[in-house]
């Protein structure tokens, strides 16, 4: 080995270790945000909420005065992403765009090493979608109460393609069982585009879908498919005709979810720095054009309500378990 | 459909997305023209970092590697008669012998026009073969997927190697590992033996890393001597004619002959770029009007051996995007890419990303010329690299190594899973496991088990569907009849 190819491996060495040590600065007393802000993400890239938090990234620095990072933590349905989170420093640089399956549900069912409402601060609501129930229109039955009434006649007949196990799509079919007192045969899909695209090729019988997503408000005017309810309070302006999920005798009011948490203890005047930016993203051209080709819209909560609300849904999460026996396995 | 694909070519129509390109093919050839360092193993490191692209941009950034690599490897084989690269065993008989003669410099550019055009024909033929496919998107519903998967599980058999036990014990293993995470159904947790990082499954980044990259190192540092202390005669440019449009044009016929067979072969799962090579090779021989030349210094040797190589290319992707059955090593590492990505290879692929793969496939073919020009301008360069000493570049492999299992998912758990397969890797490479059936049975399992549970869900528990139900009924047929195939009649070689 000659001497002058050692001294080129040391020097690369060197080098390397230099860039590393650079990007470590000291942490100055300065204003927030003194550097670009992760937002982190427990679940699959491409996603809903990977989308969500690169559309808000996108436009960030404009109102953040810092850029936005999006980091992917996937893993073990979302354990490594929030335990990632719950370690974090708590200056408002590390943030996630949380999933109500990670808050509302997952500490319910499993033991994920982290208290929901302990563990995080509730920070910025982004978007929020109603889910529906979806099928197509050349069933026999074409509203929910003939659908009841063939389900009643025909037990675990019928089936339904969710999202996975334990999405919101698991727990409305859930609820819809209990609470109108009949049984389907769930069938569990890797996220809700398969089960979605089972559905339309009429491989299942009914699915989980989103007012805006898949095209599902064209198929619907054009009569490709049914919606057998939505689970809002109010009946959905683009859906006039959709009886919601408690006019159908179901109490089942949840919705799919986007929203910015981040490690306890972060200053208030930090939150307050965010929810300004963030509410300031939110009606900003680009972001809402952005969310507008994923078939969302922005739905700002923040503040105490936003913890109420994610609360609440995690209560209401926990009763429909509880009800059909499902209880956290230590 | 027409308005689809105008979107994908404005989204690949930016010079971000046709930069990563460049980008990726002169990584590729860079480590094709390096001895040691295999195109598979590139892409296995650098899959995590296609991650911080957007999907037009890292999935091009990973094509343009696999493409890049292929015609890389012909540099070293022509250079000092060692293919940089397996599939380039073959561009060695002709090409050296040329650069013994002093005309290195016209043989390589005979290899650069043959892979170039080798692989614009696979890639014409991969867009025209993907398409019709779309069409069938919602004809499958989970009974027709299991189907697929078990005729996807029988293409394990042709890619056994030597030894069919061996092969088999590799696939079970990969059975094994695909096992390991939460049931698909019940969500209940199998084989993670309390360990947090195993709760989602085994990650495709760190056990691909392991088997292709760590352990492949490791197998270079038991060596200790590197290949070449001086550098020899034939690693020089100096002087070369360049290669003349007679000697083109007499190659004509055997480069469309070699990109006919190069796609043919690359499109059957569980073949490879070796095997195209040789059969390309042969073929070329049988036609030649002076069949004594080649093994010589044959113009038309290293044209046949190019352009099949290269032709498998996109061929390669036939399977991969519209069956989702990768057919073969690097077939598995791209399918990764593009699962980690959020595009699930299969035939509702297109339906699902129609303008993103449009995209892709734009960028697919932009990626041929620009191939041709870094092969024009940067000759020297790569010719100079050939001879770089392996105690400077194991080091900064076994950084990419362990940088990019740790950034898959910023989790140092996948940088002892990715260490962990390393070592389980290099045990079977010592006792010639082959490592193709361990991927492909990984990532078919988690799938067709999935398919499996859902469908007899919906028939509970009735396993006729998967016979009255004529998609699933076509496939198992067929998987049948491959499987009879390939126990009447054993391949006797391997694919890489």
């Amino acid at each position: 080995m000659s001497e002058i190819r050692w001294r080129y491996a040391c020097a690369i060495v060197l080098s390397v270790s230099l860039l590393l040590m650079g990007t470590i600065t000291a942490d100055a007393a300065k204003k927030f945000p003194w550097k670009p802000i992760r937002i982190l993400v427990a679940l699959g890239a491409g996603g809903g909420h990977d989308l969500n938090a690169r559309a808000a990234a996108s436009v960030a620095y404009d109102y953040l005065g810092q850029p936005m990072i999006v980091q992917l933590v996937p893993g073990a349905g979302g354990k490594i992403g929030m335990g990632i989170l719950k370690k974090a420093k708590a200056d408002g640089h590390t943030l996630m765009m949380a999933s109500s399956s990670h808050t509302s549900v997952a500490p319910h069912v499993r033991n994920m090493g982290y208290e929901p409402f302990n563990d995080f601060e509730y920070i910025f609501q982004f978007t929020k979608a109603d889910y529906m129930m979806a099928a197509m229109a050349s069933q026999p039955w074409k509203n929910f109460k003939q659908f009841k009434a063939f389900a009643k006649k025909n037990p675990g007949k019928l089936s339904f393609g969710s999202s996975g196990i334990y999405g919101v799509g698991h727990l409305m079919l859930l609820k819809v069982m209990a609470d109108a007192g009949i049984k389907l045969k769930h069938i569990p899909f890797k996220g809700g585009g398969p089960a979605y695209r089972s559905g339309l090729g009429g491989h299942i019988d009914t699915f989980g879908a989103l007012p805006a997503t898949g095209g599902t408000l064209g198929r619907y005017r054009r009569g490709q498919i049914q919606i057998l309810g939505i689970a809002s309070k109010k009946r959905n302006k683009m859906f006039p005709k959709v009886p919601t999920w408690r006019e159908n005798g179901v109490d089942f009011l949840l919705a799919s979810k986007r929203f910015v948490i981040g490690p306890k203890g972060i200053p208030q005047e930090n939150i307050d720095f965010l929810v300004k930016g963030f509410n300031k993203i939110t009606k900003d051209k680009t972001y809402k054009k952005l969310l507008k080709k994923m078939g969302d819209k922005p739905s700002p909560l923040f503040g105490p309500a936003l913890k109420a609300d994610i609360r609440a849904e995690s209560a209401a999460y926990g009763k429909i378990l509880k009800s059909v026996g499902i209880t956290k396995k230590k | 459909m027409i308005d689809q694909i105008l979107e994908g070519i404005s989204i690949a129509l930016t010079w971000q997305a046709i930069s990563m390109v460049a980008v990726g093919i002169f990584a590729g050839i860079t480590v094709g023209a390096i001895p040691g360092l295999s195109g598979v193993m590139a892409t296995a490191v650098l899959v995590p970092f296609s991650f911080f692209m957007a999907p037009t941009m890292g999935i091009p950034f990973l094509l343009g590697i696999h493409k890049g690599s292929l015609f890389g490897g012909s540099i070293p084989a022509i250079l000092i008669n060692t293919p940089g690269t397996p599939p380039a065993a073959a561009t060695c008989l002709d090409g050296y012998p040329l650069a013994q003669k002093g005309e290195a410099k016209s043989a390589i550019q005979m290899s650069l026009y043959s892979s170039t055009l080798g692989d614009t024909f696979s890639d014409l033929a991969l867009i025209l073969a993907a398409i019709p496919i779309a069409a069938l998107a919602l004809k499958f519903g989970p009974t027709e997927f299991f189907g697929l998967l078990v005729m996807g599980l029988t293409v394990i058999s042709s890619v056994t190697g030597t030894s069919v036990p061996k092969g088999v014990i590799s696939a079970l293993l990969g059975l094994l590992i695909g096992a390991v995470g939460l049931d698909a159904i019940t969500g209940a947790e199998r084989f993670t033996f309390g360990f947090d990082t195993l709760q989602g499954g085994i990650g495709l980044v760190p056990l691909l890393i392991g088997l292709f990259a760590i352990s492949e190192v490791m197998i270079q540092v038991e060596k200790k001597i590197s290949i070449l202390s001086q550098k020899p005669a034939t690693a020089n440019l100096k002087g070369g004619r360049s290669l003349t449009m007679g000697e083109f044009k007499k190659s004509r016929r055997t480069i469309l002959r070699s990109a006919i067979i190069g796609t043919i072969v690359g499109a059957i799962p569980g073949t490879g770029a070796s095997i195209a090579t040789f059969i390309g090779y042969g073929a070329a021989k049988r036609a030649s009007k002076n069949p004594e030349e080649f093994g010589h210094g044959s113009y038309e040797g290293v044209a046949a051996a190019e352009s099949a190589n290269s032709a498998v290319a996109g061929a390669d992707l036939i399977p991969t995007l519209t069956l989702g059955i990768p057919g073969g090593g690097t077939a598995a590492i791209l399918m990764g890419a593009f699962i980690a990505q959020g595009l699930r290879p299969g035939p509702s692929l297109f339906e699902e990303n129609g303008p993103t793969m449009y995209a892709i496939f734009t960028l697919l073919l932009i990626g041929n010329p620009i191939m041709l020009l870094q092969g024009w301008l940067l000759t020297p360069f790569f010719a100079s690299i050939v001879t770089i000493r392996q105690a400077l570049l194991i080091p900064c492999i076994i950084l990419f190594c362990v940088v990019g299992s740790y950034i898959f998912h910023n989790n140092l758990g996948d940088v002892e899973l990715a260490l962990v397969s390393g070592a389980f890797g290099y045990v079977l490479r010592k006792l010639n496991f082959p490592l193709a059936p361990l991927v492909i049975a990984y990532i078919i399992t988690p799938m067709a088990e999935r398919s499996f549970k859902q469908a007899m869900l919906l028939s509970d528990g009735d396993y006729s569907v998967f016979f009255t139900k004529p998609i699933s009924l076509f496939f198992i047929i067929l998987a049948a009849i491959i499987l009879v195939l390939s126990v009447w009649k054993q391949p006797k070689v391997s694919a890489e």
